[in-house]
């Protein structure tokens, strides 16, 4: 991966105002990945989206890295469901056109 | 310029107090965060209502502004700038302590925030944050979306020109970044999520990367076999019947159905139905021999 790619952890302290702790207890959780190169840990800029979800939710709510965590699986569920009741709309249509 | 009333928006009565103010919002914005409702553009623009009702009822200033001009808000603007003028004096800003994110940049006031409050009045120091995500919608034929192809469409007055890959499915997203809002405080911009809609057609109905579709034919042809001609999405083909087909016998025809997204010349499958049409309107030799084969069919 390039590393105009990647985002330094400790720069989000500057961004978002979270702590680089608060970053680390999302990868413990698996909700973020992390690279490390030369010690230096980084996010990678595609996952960037998802990180600011987290900590928009993080501050907003006030929610911890476990409700975030549940948040998340209870997103992604639904994000799934979305998926499926699309594909059974399409199947439902033939029989009723 | 619609006038919006914050005190519905946040379920409260006019009388309430800043505490009860506060819940009301807390409670309705975890409801309706866009991060918790992705794709849902009502709960989007209810945030967004939400928001401002916020920085407008949790502010007494702007409260006391709202509630003394109410409905007449415009002309209130008038005379409240009359007002200023003559006394020189600068209107108070202050935090509201509302949610901050990439929902609440002043873009995403209304045009009756924006009059009644000015557009700097809603912003407030804070962290860089990405600007906020648009969202569109794009309708295609099912024909159009079989082929890889350019479309032009307008979203917030900006003309984009984007490539629609083939095979692209009913409801699908994709993502273009940076054509969203302008970031806050030096953000980047947001991003722009384009929804698909793919209509079926009346030949083919599409189920994933297969397309269903039905094809009549004639009694004898079903009875003695033979040859008939299918409509496919890339032209006819011509198809052999076999002997003894029965009323609702469905082919498979590989890789004649919808081309896979982002896959080059991977094509789902055409599933025919066939309907065979019973003859009407028989000449009396066409009835003579149908009895005559019903005779033979009772003797076996």
């Amino acid at each position: 991966m390039e590393s105009n790619e990647l985002i330094p952890i400790h720069i989000f302290h500057l961004h978002y105002h979270v702590e680089e702790a608060f970053i680390t207890s999302l990868y413990d959780l698996q909700l973020v990945e992390i690279t490390t190169i030369d010690d230096v840990r980084y996010v990678a800029v595609n996952h960037l989206p998802q990180v600011e979800k987290l900590i928009r939710l993080h501050s907003d709510f006030n929610l911890n890295a476990d409700a975030l965590a549940v948040a998340a699986h209870l997103l992604e569920k639904v994000d799934n469901l979305q998926s499926e009741l699309l594909t059974l709309r399409s199947r439902l249509r033939i029989y009723e056109d | 310029m619609d006038f919006i009333d914050y005190y519905k928006v946040l379920g409260v009565d006019k009388s309430a107090t800043a505490a009860q103010i506060k819940s009301a919002y807390k409670k309705l914005a975890r409801k309706l965060h866009p991060d918790l409702n992705p794709e849902d553009k009502e709960a989007n623009n209810k945030f967004q209502q939400l928001n401002e009702a916020n920085e407008v009822l949790s502010d007494p200033d702007k409260r006391a502004k709202y509630d003394k001009y109410g409905k007449d808000w415009e002309r209130g603007e008038e005379y409240e700038k009359y007002q200023q003028a003559q006394q020189q004096q600068r209107y108070s800003q202050g935090s509201s302590g509302g949610f901050e994110g990439n929902f609440d940049g002043e873009e995403d006031f209304s045009d009756f925030f924006s009059s009644m409050f000015g557009r700097q009045s809603g912003s407030r120091s804070r962290a860089q944050y990405k600007g906020q995500d648009y969202n569109s919608e794009v309708h295609l034929t099912l024909e159009e979306a079989y082929t890889t192809h350019k479309q032009t469409f307008s979203v917030n007055g900006k003309s984009i020109r984007i490539t629609v890959p083939a095979g692209v499915a009913d409801g699908q997203t994709i993502k273009l970044n940076g054509q969203g809002a302008p970031g806050s405080n030096g953000g980047p911009n947001g991003d722009l999520y384009i929804t698909f809609t793919v209509a079926n057609d009346a030949k083919f109905k599409r189920v994933g990367n297969d397309l269903y579709t039905t094809k009549e034919i004639d009694l004898f042809t079903a009875v003695l076999g033979g040859e008939v001609l299918v409509t496919t999405m890339s032209g006819a083909l011509k198809l052999n019947v076999v002997p003894g087909t029965q009323n609702g016998t469905k082919v498979r025809l590989k890789g004649k159905g919808y081309p896979v997204y982002k896959k080059e010349g991977e094509f789902g499958n055409l599933y025919v139905t066939y309907t065979i049409t019973i003859p009407t309107n028989l000449t009396e030799r066409q009835k003579e021999l149908f009895n005559e084969l019903a005779a033979l069919s009772k003797k076996d």
